[in-house]
């Protein structure tokens, strides 16, 4: 009977050992993260390209990062460390808030997958990708502040309905589908180096 | 190069050495918790609906900080900046009104407001060794797992992203680096680069936990810091030119 | 202090026991030089001494191990009762000013701020360490070594681990290293000592450790070092007992602010000829002229408005082994970088009389980078020679790993393979896509006797095949045995 209680017990407790990998892994995401959004110079209009982007090249160190977390807690500290330095340098705060929300799906994930199950590992990095929404969700309410400018009011109707139509709560959706389906696809190309790469290698 | 003595006799035990080792930090540089707080009370009011109001103020404030800190190509640079995106913004769909170009606008906006907090985090950024840093969050009781984890990134990413350049250079040699792989391979070029990427920053952040961990980082949960940082005149100026700018903004507001 | 008995460890990812039937006892306030060639186990034990065996590596243990008497349960208890120092200076530090470097250990185990400003003053004074300014990371590695030195006693423990303490630094270095190793013995300091160079533990050394597959071989104590030959050391497969002689090396031709000119070096006065040194070839004057190589013409370079690398002229011939030496910041690697194409810069660089573009250095051009895990893409040895071979030469690729040793793992992930056999492996991917420029970048690092002479014949092999080579080191053994010219880099000031 106890037995089984601590087994199900979620163990919060992190080692020294764990906090450093976290904020080593923290560092690994961010940068390749910022990298791939480099791109973005090449042209603005890649903004959403190269998001999508960071999001797969950033699954191949979250998904080796969760071969080294065993226990609950492990992920929501990551987001919150990483998001945190996105705030920084910057982001909106809301990111923060996202990020958190996003993490605690992706250990919910894992927790029922016992941290072993590689399908939940997947959609535990969709999740947590989800944070990306953060970072764009403050030019979407810049929309409608746009629109109502007194620039805007000069402009033809006709122009502002199209804008709006562009801009619509339908095209926050999708982006926020976007991260998701970017995110499956890093899950699943991170699973794959790991098996081509790291675990032949012995690093895993 | 400077010559170094490699003579160290032990007539060096107990000799008094002239000052503190670039001991207490100059009562110039904020806070970092001020720094902090000026941040988030920026990026929280100009990222939320209707911040557009407070770009101006945060945009000196900006200014200011980099005025103190004397980084004048920074003051010059964040009023540019700043035009550039609110021209993109507002002028770019009198003269061009496409809608398309008007998604562009909208970012121009995104832009000015993200412009308007980056002068902010540049200060803070340039200023804050992290060290100093994680030394606030402490002081302000952040729990132990995020400081820990927070200074091992901080400290980390600067590693990785010198390995990052290593690796593309690499990559260019052996012919594998150009923009265009890129777009037109993107995830065997997201193999190229990661995978050594992960394999060397591990191997180099191996010494690091090693000798973090011996040092007994994370064994604690009440760690010291060498300088408690303190409050100083700086932030009660800083404290004050916000109080004047978000007043007068707000006076601004209401007059219109 | 530290005891050992019957010790067996392996780590997870390997199958056999790298430690076996350890038996060391270390009394307190001795110096121990724990040496062996490169795989004998003797980073391993320095890691049973400071816990990282088996609180951080995963394997399995056997035996007993305790330290200060006690057996060890944490990392951060055995912290306290040891210092340690590793191979890379700047990879340990954790911050990058020296002061808050040595306050880390104490402020992670909660000493009041106060205490930790006193205890910081005290040691900045004892290792002189003053008379540094700068950052961590732009001081040379010897100043490094001896600031990671202090950081790991700031905190007051009786005993300091040093695991090859002097892999990445020069004569200059060492020296420096030395003076503080015999200042911590004679202020009592337990020391343990995991190296290959012996030359300059020879004075400080009460007791020399070998071991072999696992265990302590052989043990000799400070009066039986006077009696130990040449020999003795080879047969062990360990470095020489002797400084390396400064052999001369002629100079290669160059001459602008970045060049040290070869008359104004003291060595030139002491040294005549080849001293003892057989392995160092001399250049054969008839191929360079005939081969050409790489010519540099008003080479500058700047970061930031600060100019790093001025060469008003250099000429690196083909077929030989051009070593470039100098101290941090003289710009060696900037000057690599240039040669690659992969640096920004002003003049012109010719290969065989020809301008070459940056471009089209980079396709002519490899570099064996220091961290070779950098540049390995594929997930086996045969991937990684097909990635961007000539066609023409990918024949050849059997051949080529045969040559470097390399035949038997032809399926392995390159990953998994030693640091010298990565290296080779970057060698082989050069010489299979008919690279005219191959340069190393210290690839002598943490690196035995044996080691030291299959790398030089590498380096010799591509010279003789007509490349232009390159070797950016610090290592004097490295040198003596490889370096037919030295092009001595100096800072521009």
């Amino acid at each position: 009977m106890t037995v089984e209680v601590t087994d199900h017990r979620i163990d919060l407790r992190m080692s020294p050992r764990d906090l450093i990998n976290i904020g080593v892994f923290g560092a690994l995401y961010i940068v390749t993260v910022g990298l791939f959004n480099l791109l973005e110079f090449i042209s603005p209009v890649m903004t959403l390209v190269t998001s999508g982007l960071s999001i797969v090249a950033a699954g191949v160190p979250f998904m080796l990062f969760l071969t080294r977390v065993r226990h609950a807690g492990m992920v929501t500290v990551l987001a919150v460390i990483v998001t945190g330095f996105m705030l920084l340098i910057g982001s909106p705060p809301v990111t923060l808030l996202v990020g958190v929300l996003g993490a605690l799906i992706a250990e919910a994930l894992l927790y029922m997958g016992r941290y072993r199950s590689r399908q939940l590992s997947v959609l535990a990095y969709a999740a947590f990708s989800t944070w990306f929404v953060g970072l764009f969700l403050p030019m979407f309410y810049a929309r409608d502040e746009f629109l109502s400018s007194p620039y805007m009011a000069e402009m033809d109707p006709d122009y502002v309905e199209k804008l709006d139509s562009l801009l619509s709560p339908g095209v926050l959706i999708a982006f926020d589908l976007s991260t998701v389906v970017f995110g499956l696809i890093g899950g699943v190309l991170g699973l794959r180096l790991l098996d081509k790469h790291f675990r032949k290698a012995g690093l895993v | 190069m400077s010559g170094t003595s490699p003579q160290l006799d032990t007539t060096a035990l107990g000799v008094t050495v002239p000052g503190p080792p670039e001991g207490a930090v100059s009562r110039r540089t904020l806070d970092p918790r001020t720094a902090v707080a000026i941040l988030l009370a920026a990026s929280i009011t100009i990222m939320a609906p209707g911040g557009l109001l407070f770009v101006p103020a945060a945009l000196v404030a900006g200014m200011l900080l980099a005025i103190a800190e004397r980084a004048w190509r920074r003051v010059l640079a964040l009023p540019l900046a700043a035009a550039t995106a609110a021209a993109v913004a507002y002028l770019l769909p009198l003269a061009a009104p496409w809608p398309v170009l008007g998604i562009v606008g909208v970012m121009g906006g995104f832009s000015l407001r993200l412009v308007a907090v980056a002068g902010i985090a540049a200060h803070l950024i340039e200023t804050m060794p992290p060290t100093r840093f994680t030394a606030a969050l402490r002081s302000m009781r952040v729990p132990h797992a995020f400081t820990v984890s927070g200074s091992v990134l901080l400290r980390f990413v600067p590693t990785i992203l010198a390995e990052a350049r290593a690796v593309r250079d690499a990559m260019r040699l052996r012919g594998l680096g150009g923009w265009l792989d890129m777009l037109r391979h993107p995830v065997r070029s997201i193999e190229y680069f990661t995978v050594p990427l992960i394999a060397s920053s591990l191997r180099s952040a191996e010494d690091l936990s090693a000798s973090a961990l011996l040092r007994g980082l994370g064994s604690q949960p009440h760690p010291t810091s060498m300088h408690p940082p303190r409050f100083g005149p700086a932030d009660v100026v800083a404290v004050i030119v916000v109080a004047a700018l978000v007043t007068a903004t707000l006076l601004w507001e209401a007059g219109r | 202090m530290i005891e050992l008995k019957n010790v067996r460890w392996a780590y997870q990812e390997g199958d056999t026991a790298v430690i076996d039937g350890l038996d060391l006892r270390i009394r307190r306030g001795e110096t121990v030089v724990v040496c062996g060639p490169s795989g004998s186990g003797k980073s391993s034990a320095l890691r049973l001494m400071n816990g990282l065996i088996p609180h951080f590596h995963d394997g399995k243990l056997e035996g007993e191990v305790r330290v200060a008497g006690e057996p060890i349960t944490d990392l951060a208890q055995v912290g306290r009762v040891t210092g340690t120092v590793l191979q890379h200076p700047r990879r340990q530090f954790f911050t990058d000013t020296i002061d808050t470097e040595l306050a880390f250990a104490l402020e992670n185990f909660g000493t009041p701020p106060e205490r930790i400003r006193e205890r910081v003053r005290e040691v900045v004074a004892e290792f002189r360490l003053g008379e540094l300014d700068g950052r961590l990371r732009e001081l040379s590695g010897g100043q490094q070594q001896r600031v990671a030195c202090a950081a790991a006693v700031t905190h007051g423990p009786p005993t300091l681990l040093l695991d090859e303490p002097t892999s990445n630094l020069s004569p200059q270095g060492i020296a420096d290293l030395t003076a503080v190793l015999r200042h911590l013995r004679e202020r009592g300091t337990t020391l343990v000592i995991a190296e290959h160079r012996l030359h300059y533990l020879r004075e400080l050394a009460d007791r020399i450790v070998v071991m072999q597959d696992g265990r302590v071989a052989k043990e000799w104590s400070r009066d039986e070092f006077p009696r130990l030959t040449e020999e003795m050391m080879r047969e062990e497969g360990l470095r020489s007992l002797d400084a390396p002689k400064r052999i001369h090396v002629a100079p290669a031709s160059g001459h602008g602010p970045s060049v040290q000119p070869a008359k104004t070096r003291p060595e030139d006065t002491e040294s005549t000829g080849e001293a003892g040194g057989a392995t160092a070839v001399a250049p054969a004057a008839g191929r360079e002229a005939a081969g050409g190589g790489v010519v540099l013409r008003g080479i500058r370079c700047a970061f930031r408005g600060r100019p790093v690398l001025d060469i008003t002229e250099a000429h690196l011939p083909a077929g030989v082994i051009t070593a470039v030496t100098g101290p941090n910041g003289a710009g060696k690697t900037t000057l690599a970088r240039v040669l690659a194409g992969l640096q920004r810069h002003s003049g012109e660089v010719l290969l065989d009389g020809r301008t070459m573009s940056r471009s089209r250095r980079q396709r002519e051009t490899a570099i064996v980078m220091q961290d070779v895990q950098r540049q390995l893409f594929t997930d086996s040895v045969t991937a990684e020679l097909r990635l961007g071979a000539v066609p023409e030469q990918a024949g050849h690729a059997a051949t080529v790993l045969a040559d470097l040793d390399l035949d038997r793992f032809d399926e392995r992930h390159p990953l998994s393979l030693s640091g010298g056999q990565q290296q080779r492996l970057v060698v082989a991917t050069a010489r299979l896509s008919g690279r005219r420029v191959v340069i190393f970048d210290e690839p002598s690092s943490g690196v035995d006797r044996r080691h030291l002479q299959s790398m030089t014949r590498t380096m010799r092999d591509v010279a003789e095949g007509g490349a232009v080579v390159l070797l950016i080191s610090h290592d004097a053994d490295l040198l003596a045995l490889a370096a037919d010219r030295e092009l001595r880099l100096r800072p521009i000031r």
